[in-house]
């Protein structure tokens, strides 16, 4: 049987544990290629228009899957910390899915995390009891071996996530020739896909300038920024923002020059955490360059902004 | 007296006020929302924070320019938005110059007094006495304001005299601001409700009026000046419009059932379940399970409002054309936001109440029927 994984939304984070779950429990794992503009054309005609773009992109990589897989998985993903939510449209998922495109309906693998318990590998076993599976396997077993390797916490028998591939794959030297380093704040799946982003990365690479992302934070700073908010902030993608803020500003090895924030047209959540990420950065006294990306951005507009924004921050560093 | 305020949400004003004042403090209560509070809220507010948060700026800043003192805020635990508001505006408005107390009341998570003791030394009077008197006071004013008009929603479309019931309610909104003792607040209502009563209505009207049921995002349901007034311009139209939501009921449910009978919405999961298998935050799950009552009810048609960017109702839109296929129950969906106009949403009104309007004609077997819509 043949497993279908969209490329999109949470799939930066967990992709690869799904990958490995599915393909260890003895299914052909079918990844949807990168989002290209076609995949996003098939998403967006099919979407209702006011969601935002990284839905009406999982849509279009769920279309793109139909006639290869017989099975495609939904991460239903309610909660994946005890208290905090990740967005509505996470909760409501399977349901546009579901209603965006009917066809879809017998083919759906749901996978819910959350609301109760919220163990990714402990969902993905449910999941895997209702499917008629090759007799070798036993998903318990490799549900086990999976998560004491994760237990180990070594990193190098944990699948490296797909946001950890991107980033090796495009990042600089710290120091390179520009000597800049620029923190970029964004939901994984606005800072990974190159299609939603136009390249972002791609184009920072080329500059030859250094970039933190959130993801490359180290595990001591999970809940450092956050922890300084009055109040508890019930959305994960928010919170991993404020770690990775604390941690950017305070990281002694490579200071940060300037921020970029990258966000959703219309995202709800990141209309307040970006404005409340916004003037910390304003505090700190550094440039901060914000962008909002949706299926009509053009490509010469964001480098534009970018190499405007990048020189800025050249003439302001001395050390260029 | 401590000066405090309280941002606007429909008639909810005036047993807050009764409430605060009983608890010793002197309220401010903000100016009716016009182009200005828009204005103000809209300047202040991040671009994309959904229409609420930024209305509810615009009343803080011209409650302060009347002498507030202290803001007081609902909380909440997400997903919505609407449970970070109290932060996000407070940072907003320290960034804009204004140093005010800003108390944002969240739900108690360890036991049901720690709430209370923080907040207690706001209020000068708070003997437990005191209290239950003030929630007495407040609790039966909401009941008023909210059978008053439930009533007049009734009465509305069969009025003869054009905005005799409009006018009626606000006449009771000012008289029910006024008094302050158990028996003068039912006197009032009694008196109210017997004058409504007593609107002369149309005669000689066989029909029962087309009927539609009101839903969706709180604030938008709840507020007129936000909504452009759709229950009164549709009654005027000659319509019955259900509200869903009413302040009592909000209350009711989310501050004493969910915590006393956890599980008091069931009823609405059974109802949407077929649709959408969870709640998504906010009202997602009411209003698609609202549409399928009206739906199974017959009910004519169901109007959706949602402010623009409103993520659950976003999830709803999507799943709601599927809920009107099968059930048959035609569903207008308006987003407003700061950029709404009023003559939009009415052409959009009335399109839709033609349409229902010849789709009960149809079903009546092509009989002309009466129409009492006034255009």
């Amino acid at each position: 049987m043949k497993i279908g994984i969209p490329r999109a939304l949470l799939y930066y984070w967990y992709g690869s544990i799904w990958e490995k779950f599915w393909q260890d429990s003895g299914f052909t794992v079918v990844t949807s290629p990168p989002t290209n503009r076609q995949i996003m054309l098939a998403g967006v005609e099919t979407a209702l228009d006011e969601l935002c773009l990284p839905v009406k992109i999982f849509l279009g990589h769920v279309r793109a899957l139909i006639p290869f897989t017989d099975r495609i998985m939904i991460p239903h993903l309610i909660k994946v910390e005890p208290d905090a939510f990740i967005c509505p449209k996470f909760m409501g998922l399977p349901d546009i899915v579901c209603h965006a495109i009917p066809a879809v309906k017998d083919q759906l693998l749901l996978v819910q995390v959350g609301p109760r318990r919220v163990d990714m590998i402990n969902s993905l076993q449910n999941a895997c009891r209702h499917l008629e599976r090759p007799p070798s396997s036993s998903p318990i077993f490799i549900s086990r071996s999976i998560q004491k390797q994760i237990k180990k916490a070594n990193k190098s028998s944990v699948p490296e996530s797909p946001a950890e591939t991107i980033i090796q794959a495009l990042q600089n030297e710290p120091g390179a020739k520009s000597k800049l380093t620029i923190g970029l704040l964004g939901h994984p799946y606005c800072l990974y896909d190159d299609c939603f982003n136009l390249n972002l990365l791609q184009i920072l690479s080329d500059y030859q300038v250094y970039f933190l992302t959130p993801e490359m934070m180290p595990h001591q700073y999970l809940g450092q920024g956050s922890g300084k908010l009055a109040k508890k902030m019930f959305w994960t993608t928010g919170r991993v923002q404020f770690d990775a803020l604390e941690w950017m500003l305070h990281c002694k090895e490579t200071p940060v020059d300037g921020f970029i924030q990258i966000a959703p047209f219309a995202c709800g959540p990141e209309a307040l955490v970006s404005d409340m990420l916004e003037r910390r950065i304003k505090e700190a006294k550094k440039p901060c360059l914000k962008i909002y990306y949706e299926e009509h951005s053009g490509e010469a507009g964001v480098i534009t902004r970018l190499e405007a924004f990048l020189d800025l921050m050249k003439y302001q560093n001395p050390a260029c | 007296m401590l000066k405090a305020t309280f941002p606007h949400i429909g008639n909810s004003y005036i047993p807050i006020r009764t409430l605060l004042t009983e608890l010793g403090l002197e309220p401010v209560i903000p100016p009716p929302i016009s182009g200005r509070t828009v204005a103000l809220g809209t300047k202040l507010a991040p671009e994309f924070a959904c229409y609420p948060l930024k209305i509810n700026l615009g009343n803080y800043i011209e409650a302060i320019e009347a002498g507030a003192e202290l803001i007081l805020m609902a909380g909440g635990v997400g997903p919505c938005r609407f449970g970070y508001y109290g932060e996000q505006q407070r940072e907003v408005l320290r960034e804009a110059g204004y140093s005010i107390d800003f108390l944002v009341l969240e739900a108690p998570k360890t036991h049901p007094w720690e709430l209370w003791d923080k907040i207690k030394h706001y209020f000068p009077r708070h003997r437990p006495h005191d209290i239950i008197n003030a929630i007495h006071l407040a609790w039966l004013k909401a009941d008023a304001l909210d059978r008053f008009d439930r009533l007049a929603n009734q009465i509305r479309p069969l009025e003869q005299t054009f905005g005799a019931t409009t006018n009626l309610q606000a006449d009771f909104y000012r008289a029910l601001d006024q008094v302050y003792l158990v028996h003068d607040i039912q006197s009032t209502l009694k008196n109210y409700l017997d004058a409504l009563n007593g609107i002369h209505l149309k005669l000689g009207i066989t029909i029962t009026p087309l009927k539609i049921l009101l839903l969706g995002e709180i604030y938008m349901v709840l507020e007129p000046k936000v909504n452009f007034e759709i229950e009164r311009t549709l009654g005027e139209m000659g319509v019955t419009v259900e509200r869903t939501i009413y302040f009592t009921e909000w209350v009711r449910d989310h501050l004493l059932f969910s915590i006393i009978h956890p599980n008091w919405n069931k009823n609405l999961k059974l109802m949407a379940r077929p649709y959408l298998r969870n709640f998504v935050g906010g009202h997602g799950l009411e209003t698609i399970a609202l549409t399928v009552k009206a739906g199974v009810n017959r009910y004519h048609g169901v109007i959706e409002l949602a402010p623009f960017t409103c993520m659950p109702e976003i999830i709803a839109m999507q799943v709601l054309p599927r809920v009107s296929r099968e059930l048959e129950i035609p569903v207008l969906s308006i987003i407003i936001d700061e950029h709404s106009a009023e003559a939009g949403i009415d052409t959009r009104l009335e399109a839709f109440i033609d349409m229902l309007h010849y789709q009960s004609q149809k079903r009546n077997g092509g009989k002309p029927l009466e129409v009492i819509s006034r255009y």
